[in-house]
Order: C-alpha cells, then sequence, then structure tokens
C-alpha cells in the first residue's frame, strides 16, 4: 500500500502532546482516549454506526460469503461471511486533505478533446450545402459551350472557349472572395467563369454578397455578346446566388425569422441597386473593348436592367419557404422550457424541512405547502419529515414572481392543509396559514368556507385580506 | 450513535461533567486531524489506523460528461481496522 510513503504516528503521542499543551492530568486522557474507543466499539454492535461531529463516521456492513482459491494449492474453500468497518470522514476533514478529492474537476484528455473539436465543424458544413453551386455553374458551362459550338466559325472564338474550359472545375473549390475580386479586373480582357461560384463559407455580410454579383453580371453579358438570342441565361445565375445566400443566411440564424428577413429585404435592395449600376458600367465597358455596334449593347442594358426587378419576387418567395420550413424546428425546443421546475421524487435527508426543500428546488421556501399538498399520504406532519420515505417536489409552471393560477391554487390548497392540521394541534399561529392561504388564491378558501367554523374577528380579518399579485 | 451520546458515556464513565468530556473528546479528534494534515498516519492500538495515501492519476468514464476523462493523482484518507477490532465485529448482523 502507498500508506507506507507517509511516517507513522502512535496515538500514545497524541496523547502526550495534549497532556504537554492542555496541562492535563496524565491519567485522566488516557482513560478518555481508552473511554472513546470503547464507547465507539459499543456503538458499533449496537447501532452498526457512530458518527463524530468534525471527523467523519463509522459504519458496519455485512460481507456475503464467497468462493475463493487457496492461492498455494489452488484449492477450492468458502470464506465466510462477516461484518467490516467503514470510515466516512466527515466533508471538511476530505476538503482538508485534498481540495481536489472534494470536487474533481476532470481533465478531457486528448482524444476526447479531438472529438469535441470535430463535432462542430461537421454541424458547420452541414447547413451550407456544397453541392448546390455545382448545378447552377454546370448551366452555365454547358449554356456556354453550346453557344460556343454553334458559333465556333472562326478560330479566335474556339481559342476563348479553350481558356474558359481550362480556367474552370479545378480552381473553382479552391477560389476564394479574393480571387473573385481580382477576376473582376481580368474580365476586361479575358472573362472567365470560374470565379461565379458563391463560396459556401459563413453567411456573408452584404458587401461580400455585393462582391460576388459584380463578378457573375460581366460574364452574362460576354455570353450574350456571343449569343444574344438566349437572353434567358441572364436570370438564372442570379437566382442561384440569391437563393444560395438567403439560405446561407437564413440557416445559421435559426432564432430570428424576421431578423433574418429584414436582413435579407435590405441585402436584395443593396444587390438591385448594385446590379443597375453595375450592368450600365459592364455593358459600356464591353462595347468599348469588342468594338461591337452600340445596338446590341443599348439593347441588352435595356434587358438587363430589366431583369433584376424580374428575379426580386423569385428570391423573396425563396425565402418565405425557407422561412416557413425553419419555423417547426424552432418551435420545438421552446415548449420543453415552459416550466419552471419539473415534478421529481427526492427523499429527504436529517435536517431537511419542507421550507429547505422549498427554497432549494422552487428560490422560494414560503411555497412549502405546495409540496405538502402533493404528499397526503407521506407527510403526516408537516413540520417532521421522515428521513429516507421519498417525496414527490410537484411541478410548478411559474417562477417566483410569476406563478400560475394552478401554482397559487396548489399553494392555497397545502396552506389550507397547513391550518387544518395546526387547528387540529392547538397550534397558536394555525389561522395565519388560512390568511396565507387566502393571499395566494382568494377562490380555494372561498370554495371551503363554509367548512370552517370561525370567530367573528377571524371571519373580518379574512375577509379583508387581499390576493396579492406578485408572490 | 452520534457524538452526543458519546460524550454523556464518556461524562458518566469517568465522572466528570459533560462539558469535559466534549473538551477531551474534541482534542483528541483535533489531535488527529492534525496529524492527518501533516500527513501521519495515525495508529489507534486495538483500534485501527487513520492515514493519508496517494491514488494515482487515472481515466475513467464520468457519466455526467458523457465521456472518457482523466483523474487526476489525488489523496484520500483510509481506516484500517485493527485485527481485535475486526474479529469484535465479526459476528455482527443487522437487526
Amino acid at each position: 500500500m502507498s500508506a507506507t510513503t507517509f511516517p507513522n504516528v502512535y496515538h500514545g503521542t497524541l496523547l502526550d502532546e495534549i497532556i504537554h499543551e492542555q496541562k492535563l492530568s496524565r491519567e485522566l486522557v488516557k482513560k478518555a482516549a481508552r473511554e472513546v474507543f470503547a464507547i465507539i466499539k459499543e456503538g458499533l454492535l449496537r447501532d452498526g454506526v457512530v458518527r463524530i461531529n468534525h471527523f467523519g463516521s463509522f459504519k458496519l456492513k455485512r460481507v456475503a460469503a464467497r468462493k475463493g482459491r487457496n492461492p498455494k494449492t489452488g484449492e477450492a474453500i468458502t470464506i465466510p461471511g462477516r461484518a467490516k468497518v467503514i470510515f466516512t470522514p466527515c466533508q471538511a476533514l476530505r476538503e482538508m486533505i485534498e481540495p481536489v478529492h472534494a470536487q474533481p474537476i476532470p481533465v478531457p484528455t486528448p482524444v476526447a478533446a479531438a472529438v469535441q473539436v470535430k463535432q462542430p465543424k461537421r454541424e458547420e458544413v452541414q447547413p451550407f450545402p456544397e453541392p448546390m453551386p455545382e448545378p447552377a455553374l454546370l448551366k452555365i458551362e454547358s449554356e456556354a459551350s453550346s453557344a460556343i459550338e454553334r458559333i465556333s466559325d472562326s478560330e479566335e472564338e474556339e481559342q476563348v472557349a479553350e481558356s474558359r474550359r481550362g480556367g474552370g472545375r479545378e480552381k473553382l473549390i479552391y477560389f476564394g472572395i479574393a480571387a473573385a475580386i481580382i477576376a473582376v479586373v481580368a474580365i476586361k480582357s479575358m472573362p472567365r467563369k470560374v470565379e461565379t461560384q458563391p463560396q459556401p463559407v459563413a453567411a456573408p455580410p452584404a458587401t461580400e454578397i455585393a462582391r460576388e454579383i459584380t463578378v457573375v453580371e460581366p460574364i452574362v453579358v460576354t455570353e450574350l455578346e456571343i449569343q444574344p438570342a438566349e437572353t434567358v441565361s441572364a436570370p438564372v445565375i442570379p437566382e442561384s446566388v440569391v437563393d444560395m445566400t438567403a439560405a446561407a443566411l437564413a440557416k445559421p440564424e435559426l432564432a430570428a425569422e424576421e431578423e433574418v428577413e429584414s436582413e435579407l429585404a435590405q441585402i436584395i435592395a443593396i444587390q438591385s441597386a448594385q446590379q443597375r449600376v453595375e450592368l450600365e458600367v459592364s455593358a459600356e465597358k464591353d462595347s468599348l473593348a469588342l468594338e461591337e455596334s452600340s445596338f446590341r449593347t443599348e439593347e441588352e442594358a435595356a434587358d438587363q436592367i430589366q431583369q433584376p426587378i424580374e428575379v426580386q419576387p423569385i428570391s423573396e418567395i425563396a425565402i418565405e419557404e425557407v422561412a416557413l420550413a425553419e419555423t417547426p424546428a424552432v418551435k420545438q425546443p421552446q415548449v420543453a422550457t415552459e416550466f419552471f421546475f419539473t415534478e421529481r421524487l427526492y427523499k429527504p435527508k436529517a435536517g431537511n424541512s419542507l421550507w429547505r426543500i422549498s427554497r432549494h428546488f422552487y428560490t422560494e421556501p414560503l411555497y412549502w405547502p405546495h409540496i405538502y399538498y402533493a404528499n397526503p399520504d407521506t407527510i403526516t406532519n408537516p413540520d417532521k419529515l421522515r428521513e429516507g420515505r421519498a417525496i414527490t417536489v410537484p411541478t410548478l409552471e411559474g417562477g417566483p414572481g410569476s406563478l400560475t393560477t394552478n401554482d397559487r391554487e396548489g399553494i392555497a390548497e397545502g396552506y389550507f392543509l397547513v391550518y387544518t392540521f395546526y387547528k387540529g394541534s392547538g397550534h397558536p399561529d394555525a389561522f395565519f396559514a388560512l390568511l396565507e392561504a387566502k393571499r395566494y388564491s382568494a377562490e380555494v378558501v372561498e370554495r371551503k368556507r363554509h367548512t370552517l367554523t370561525l370567530s367573528k374577528i377571524e371571519n373580518i380579518m379574512l375577509d379583508q385580506q387581499e390576493v396579492v399579485a406578485n408572490l | 450513535m452520534v457524538t452526543k451520546e458519546i460524550i454523556k458515556l464518556l461524562s458518566e464513565r469517568l465522572n466528570i461533567s459533560q462539558r469535559e468530556a466534549r473538551d477531551l473528546l474534541e482534542l483528541q479528534i483535533k489531535a488527529i486531524t492534525k496529524h492527518l494534515q501533516r500527513r501521519h498516519n495515525v495508529i489507534m492500538r486495538n483500534f485501527g489506523t487513520v492515514g493519508v495515501k496517494n491514488i494515482p492519476a487515472r481515466r475513467a468514464y464520468i457519466p455526467s460528461e458523457k465521456r472518457l476523462c482523466e483523474i487526476p493523482a489525488h489523496q484520500k484518507l483510509f481506516f484500517r481496522a485493527a485485527s481485535k477490532l475486526k474479529d469484535l465485529v465479526k459476528s455482527w448482523r443487522p437487526s
């Protein structure tokens, strides 16, 4: 045993110290020590338990007979049952020896810590589905490729198509918003579709969304220039972008739907405003760069200005759908937290009273008759709890200051029971329990008033007692 | 049996007042706790040993935490009954 690491001290030396310090007679101290151990032994045999204040308790425990083996011969033997002494030190002594032992704070192992870190990462990824942007891009690419195939008469345009395909899919995932901003500059000479993917990072602020859209729009323009007939391809991209941003914004903020809606409305307003400005700018740039007829660009610009206006209702509907789909998930946990305190069983210990139990569970000791009312059979005397006999601590729908009618009636019924008990046992303060009952609920008292036999003064006092709202 | 009964019996047997008996009992308990604080094993003849032992760190599943945790090394009190006390108590049965 590791106990050998600490030095031994005999009890006799302790007694010597006591005699020396206190200047008591040696005979008395030694006799007292002998008697104390004798009394503890007697008490153990009599009651099976000896409790000593500020030290601990000695208990006897019966150990049943069991089968064992002689380690030398391997012979099977039965070890007879016996009683053994168990010592449980009191809390003060335990805390004195080892403060950690009183309230052990477990240190998480590295394995457990790693698991903890991983879990939130997975949760973060889930709300923002990655495969979503890909179909939108594929559409763009397919449309672009089909458009290129039709018009691929000249060699120059084929080269442009190759450059577009080559730049695409690999960089798609890795390019962030920073790359998107750089691409805006690059579009002047060589437009790329790669950067159109809105990154599924944590909810982007309004400014970042605006940046993404700046990237989107010029590409639309270039496509239109190649084949002006397919004007349908233009609204596809903003829709997908807006839907994605809406989903990305709405999902992390499950709790506040209204806030999300208001934010999105603001963002859409900013988007539409910026789209119009940027479309005009991009149209001008392209007209200068590619040296095409002014008719086309003007027509396209006019079309594109109209398009974002069409996009807006669609995006709003999408947001509403998202919000509607998420509402049940938000409301479910709120139901569970309605009760201030839910019912449970409690086994009273030595020194417990209804007052203390009420103070512990309800944070308000004056609600103790509520517990008494819920345990008519187990509690015979509300002033004396029986140790070790479980009682039910009933539910409390509201807290202190916000009691519901059910709570008030329960407490009033409890006080009424207390009154009847005190009246039967001749308690001097019995009538005050009745007054207290009326403070909580007048209806309960009025319902049972015909059963009472009150004096004139008591009747007047009971009439004057008013129901208190905040208890 | 609780402290009050011990004091009462002690005063009766030693022919002293209960206040004196209480003081004598408390002095003994204080002396034992003082030596336990100094990390001594107190050997009480024909009764047993109260002492401190080292508990090494170990890993354990904590049900409230719902994961494996490392419980740090700490010290703990122990009581080892003397053989005479063991024999005395051996045949005891709960009533």
